[in-house]
């Protein structure tokens, strides 16, 4: 069953088995499991519920009302804007269904550096399985990849490089583009169109538009949850609910989890909580070509092929070194690029249709840290305080180089960043300007999809907010299972590596009964 | 002044130096007050029905998303022509308070202190020509710090809008949404 806050018109009081906060990549598996367990479940999830009916491909409309605070939420210094998805389905629904496995020398890097033995590559092997073919993983087929993702698949073979096209969580994509503003298709296997729907069909209830506002400890190991149902335009509050559970599995997000443990008094001993946070930030390129080869960025699937040429990936640190991957089907967005204002920004966008968008991702380490606020309205106002590393900043500039003169190699006449300092770029000559490139506030929009790592997994208390079977170190029958758990970026993506972390644990517990 | 001047941060020092002196600007200019704002002369046109703005910084909006993307040139129309200040306003949302403050800084710094700091100009933002207001804005995106940053805002906020709008498709080659909906949360009667 699935219960809009809108249909709620007087005050709820619950009982339940297991309650699961959010439904995106973690809660949504996890409401699966619990509710395939037989247990009485309920999922309260603080965003809409909207369905392919809903999704007019509009960036201007839907990142309002599908996105966290409508698309708008960043550091703390404005230097990277972090996207989450807050609706039925989280992340997932907004998502452009890449499916990246957590890389080996991830798992290497845990166990060596956190001493993370249960999580082998042999210990997720029948996670991978069940999350595959319940999101129908497979590689992207041909006749949706377009000119502005081809091109670097094209142009690495040409030179050399490792380059490849995604694997994806896709069923019967017609290559509309619009990923990124939801599926008005249903081809795109969120969470929303395959876990959450499971788990209701098994009896779980599926409340939208409820927000969690605290969570109380009662005897006996169990939990009162104190909750708002929200006006879906504003969120403002309509009225109270509250669910008694006798487990408490929180999928929130990497933002707001350790937000509700905070604000419940209940990171006492947790000193790890809204710490060690990654973003693993994206600098956004353009690269226009000649009117002749037409680009067409915004059809087709939006991010389907990567040039993993400089990946360097190691037991030592994780992820490293940098990727370029193709972007596309946001033209508010992507027309931010360069720093021309006036007619030049409007020659520049004459060219949109034969202009190539490529997103650098450049992984990076934990060094982000998180606090909170909440309004009269109980909404939480987080801030997050993430200043790249030195290392980071070389890695990016070094990233932008390469990129940059790959793009030139393909053929490209001019190349732009999303910085209001560097000049467009004509040859690759002039590329140099770039190792002078300040990575301060407001001269430069970052982007981060990825964000992960507030209540990573540790050995104990000290060192971590869960143990390895993702449970609260402090407290018994509460587990997190969303981006935050995980102790540095776990893939170039994160939707799957979050699907697998929560349903190895969610399968176990659902198993025991 | 142009859009493709070098960076200026190459000259790192003169740059953090540029930037303090800015933020100095930005601290002094709430003391101006919304006065200050009021006895703005307003000029052109009539105010639209404003959900967020008040008439005076939709006016200096209105001068700043001129200026990003004037009428003419590659293409004729222009912010003007789709009253890109008014659209933006309506975007806008209450609720994210500190977005709604940081546009009404930003507009009450660009119409108050701008035009001094970075022409030598003693008059408002709004009641300069075009060219100028281009000038500017190009200065503050050169001069680092605060004023960089507010540029960025206004850029961001002014093209984000404008390229999202159905009459600039046909000018750029996109040929836009497979979908001719309304937006959900409107559907729903709110
Ligand atoms: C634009 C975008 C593109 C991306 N592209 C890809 C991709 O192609 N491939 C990939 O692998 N990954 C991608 N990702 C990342 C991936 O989707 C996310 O990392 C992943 O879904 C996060 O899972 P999660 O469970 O941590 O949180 P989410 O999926 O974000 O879900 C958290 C949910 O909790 C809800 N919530 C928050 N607070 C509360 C509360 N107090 N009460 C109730 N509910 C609450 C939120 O509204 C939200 O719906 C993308 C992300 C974005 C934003
Ligand atoms: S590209 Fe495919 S998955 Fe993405 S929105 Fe279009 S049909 Fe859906």
């Amino acid at each position: 069953m699935i219960i809009q806050g809108q249909e709620i018109f007087s005050p709820v009081k619950l009982k339940t088995h297991t309650l699961v906060i959010g439904s995106g990549s973690g809660g949504g598996v996890a409401a699966y499991h619990m509710a395939s367990a037989g247990l009485d479940t309920v999922v309260l999830e603080e965003g809409g519920y909207f369905q392919a009916r809903d999704f007019n491909q509009r960036e201007e409309d839907m990142m309002s009302v599908l996105y966290r605070s409508g698309g708008n939420q960043t550091t703390a210094d404005g230097l990277i804007t972090v996207f989450q998805g807050s609706a039925f389905g989280g992340s997932t629904l907004v998502n452009t269904a890449d499916a990246t496995p957590i890389e080996p020398e991830v798992l290497h890097h845990w166990q060596r550096q956190y001493g993370l033995d249960q999580l082998t590559e042999e210990a997720l092997a029948a996670s991978y399985e069940r999350v595959y073919t319940m999101t129908n993983v497979h590689r992207l087929e041909d006749r949706i990849l377009n000119r502005n993702n081809l091109i670097l698949v094209e142009t690495a073979k040409r030179l050399g490089y490792k380059a490849g096209v995604f694997n994806s969580n896709r069923k019967g994509c017609i290559g509309s583009g619009y990923c990124f503003t939801g599926c008005a298709y249903d081809a795109k296997q969120g969470t929303n169109l395959t876990y959450l729907p499971k788990a209701s069909a098994l009896g779980a209830r599926i409340y939208t538009d409820v927000r969690v506002d605290r969570i109380e400890p009662l005897s006996g190991g169990r939990y009162r949850v104190h909750a708002s149902v929200l006006e879906r335009f504003n969120r403002a509050v309509r009225l109270p609910m509250t669910v008694e559970a006798e487990r408490i599995i929180m999928a929130a997000g990497t933002v707001h989890t350790p937000a509700i443990l905070k604000r419940s008094g209940l990171d006492r001993g947790l000193p790890q909580l809204g710490r060690n946070l990654s973003l693993q930030p994206q600098m956004v390129m353009s690269a226009s070509f000649d009117k002749s080869e037409a680009m067409t960025s915004w059809r087709g699937a939006p991010q389907s092929a990567y040039v993993n040429e400089w990946d360097d990936n190691r037991p030592e640190w994780g992820l490293g070194g940098f990727r370029m991957e193709g972007a596309g089907g946001l033209v508010g967005l992507l027309a931010q690029s360069s720093k021309a204002i006036g007619h030049e920004h409007k020659r520049i966008m004459q060219e949109y249709p034969n202009t190539a968008y490529t997103a650098i991702l450049v992984p990076d380490h934990p060094t982000g840290t998180m606090s909170w606020d909440w309004d009269d309205n109980g909404r939480v106002k987080p801030r997050i305080d993430y200043t790249p590393t030195a290392e980071w900043k070389q890695r990016l500039i070094n990233g932008m180089k390469q990129s940059a003169k790959f793009m030139f190699e393909a053929g490209a006449r001019r190349v732009d960043f999303n910085t209001a300092v560097l000049p467009s770029f004509t040859n690759p000559d002039q590329l140099s300007k770039i190792d002078d490139l300040p990575i301060e506030p407001g001269l430069m929009n970052l982007v981060s999809a990825h964000p992960q790592g507030s209540c990573r997994v540790g050995l104990n208390a000290d060192v971590g907010v869960v143990d390895q079977n993702l449970k609260l170190h402090n407290l018994d029958n509460i587990y997190i299972v969303d981006g935050s758990v995980m102790p540095t970026t776990a893939s170039t993506h994160t939707m799957i590596p979050i699907m697998v972390m929560s349903d190895r644990i969610m399968h176990k517990l659902a198993n025991e009964g | 002044m142009d859009n493709n001047n070098p960076l200026p941060s190459t000259t790192r020092r003169l740059f953090l130096q540029r930037s303090l002196i800015a933020m100095a600007a930005v601290a002094a200019t709430p003391v101006l007050g919304s006065q200050a704002l009021t006895s703005t002369a307003v000029t052109s046109g009539q105010t639209p029905t404003l959900k967020i703005l008040s008439s005076e910084e939709y006016r200096t909006l209105a001068a700043v998303t001129d200026a990003i993307i004037p009428q003419s040139g590659a293409f004729p129309i222009g912010a003007l022509d789709i009253d890109l200040a008014a659209r933006i306003d309506h975007h806008l949302k209450a609720e994210l308070t500190d977005v709604v403050a940081g546009v009404s800084g930003a507009l009450m710094f660009i119409e108050n202190k701008a035009p001094e700091a970075f022409a030598g100009k003693t008059a408002r933002f709004s009641d300069l020509e075009t060219s100028e207001r281009e000038s500017i804005l190009l200065a503050m995106r050169d001069a680092g710090g605060v004023p960089t940053i507010i540029f960025s805002a206004m850029r961001g906020l002014s093209i984000f809008y404008f390229y999202t709008h159905e009459d600039a498709w046909p000018h750029i080659g996109y040929d836009g949404p497979l979908v001719k909906r309304p937006n959900p949360v409107q559907q729903m009667g709110v």
